[in-house]
């Protein structure tokens, strides 16, 4: 997988792409409850792009410090804690300074 | 499905809509289901319930004592009420800029898919009592269940229990302290055991 080096750089294309790599990882959702996402729910929806499109990590620049958001589903057969962390990591090399990483397990299926 | 059915989950669907969506094999798409945690879970133990009534149904037609008369209403209650997000459970990280949190109710419905995985038991009631938002904090954790008609409940309650506290030990970092297990209820008739009448 090919992914920028520089600190702040992955898209959320990128940064969604890494999560789905790590073990342990069996989905993510979108980060914020698709209730206050419904234009892009209506646009999935016209699109037929389905899933695709809803589901993503965030990086955005909230009060000035750079956030990373990841709700994520776990596999039962392996830890949730470490696979968390293992995502928190990945994140974190990709912020730079005081930047934040929220992990959010939803789902352990 | 009941009036309890109707009453929206926290993301706006109702069990009745899911109960509907996943009878249609989950056509068409809905990407607004299939996105959801909450949903998800709740198809999941939905899926189990109506695979177990369909049992039910089967066996009351040929043999049987019925079950009782609110007990789908009650597992039904208990989805419901429990498939919310809930409580935060916060999971350490060495790195003070890392926030990881797993929801009350991801762990409530792998408790419930998992305990409903064991033949003759399906779960109703899971809750935590306790500050489970506060590392370290002692949490207890209650869960109601009901048993097969005929089947020993030593038979079930240890493996339960102790499948309980490995999930909880593997997916979260609660201080569990007691894990409590009622049977409050009873349900259909085990093929198993056909020749047995229980007292």
């Amino acid at each position: 997988m090919s992914l920028p080096d520089g600190p702040d750089a992955a898209s959320d294309e990128d940064l969604t792409a890494l999560v789905y790599a790590v073990e342990g990882v069996a989905e993510i959702f979108p980060p914020a409850p698709v209730a206050a996402r419904i234009p892009t729910v209506v646009s999935a929806l016209i699109s037929g792009s389905g899933a695709e499109r809803l589901v993503r990590v965030e990086a955005a620049d909230e009060g000035g410090r750079r956030t990373v958001r990841a709700r994520i589903g776990t596999d039962r057969g392996v830890s949730t804690p470490d696979t968390a962390r293992h995502v928190a990591d990945l994140m974190l090399e990709r912020i730079t300074g005081d930047g934040i990483v929220h992990i959010q397990v939803a789902r352990i299926s | 499905m009941t009036n309890l059915a109707s009453i929206p989950l926290e993301c706006g669907k109702t069990l009745d809509e899911l109960s509907d969506y996943l009878a249609a094999d989950r056509i068409p798409y809905d990407p607004h289901v299939e996105t959801c945690p909450d949903c998800l879970n709740a198809l999941t133990a939905l899926a189990r319930l109506a695979e177990l009534s369909r049992d039910l149904i089967s066996h009351d037609a040929e043999q049987l004592p019925p079950a009782p008369e609110n007990w789908l209403r009650t597992i039904l209650a208990s989805i419901r009420d429990e498939i919310r997000a809930g409580r935060s459970l916060p999971i350490h990280h060495a790195d003070p800029r890392a926030r990881i949190t797993v929801t009350e109710g991801a762990v409530r419905a792998l408790i419930r898919s998992a305990g409903d995985d064991i033949d003759g038991l399906v779960i109703g009631k899971c809750e935590f009592v306790g500050d489970v938002e506060q590392p370290g904090a002692a949490v207890e954790v209650n869960v109601g269940a009901s048993i097969a008609w005929g089947r020993p409940f030593a038979e079930l309650y240890t493996p339960l229990r102790e499948l309980i506290y490995d999930l909880l030990h593997r997916h979260t970092e609660l201080n569990v302290t007691s894990v409590n297990v009622t049977i409050e209820d009873i349900h259909g008739f085990d093929p198993a055991l056909s020749g047995h009448v229980p007292s």
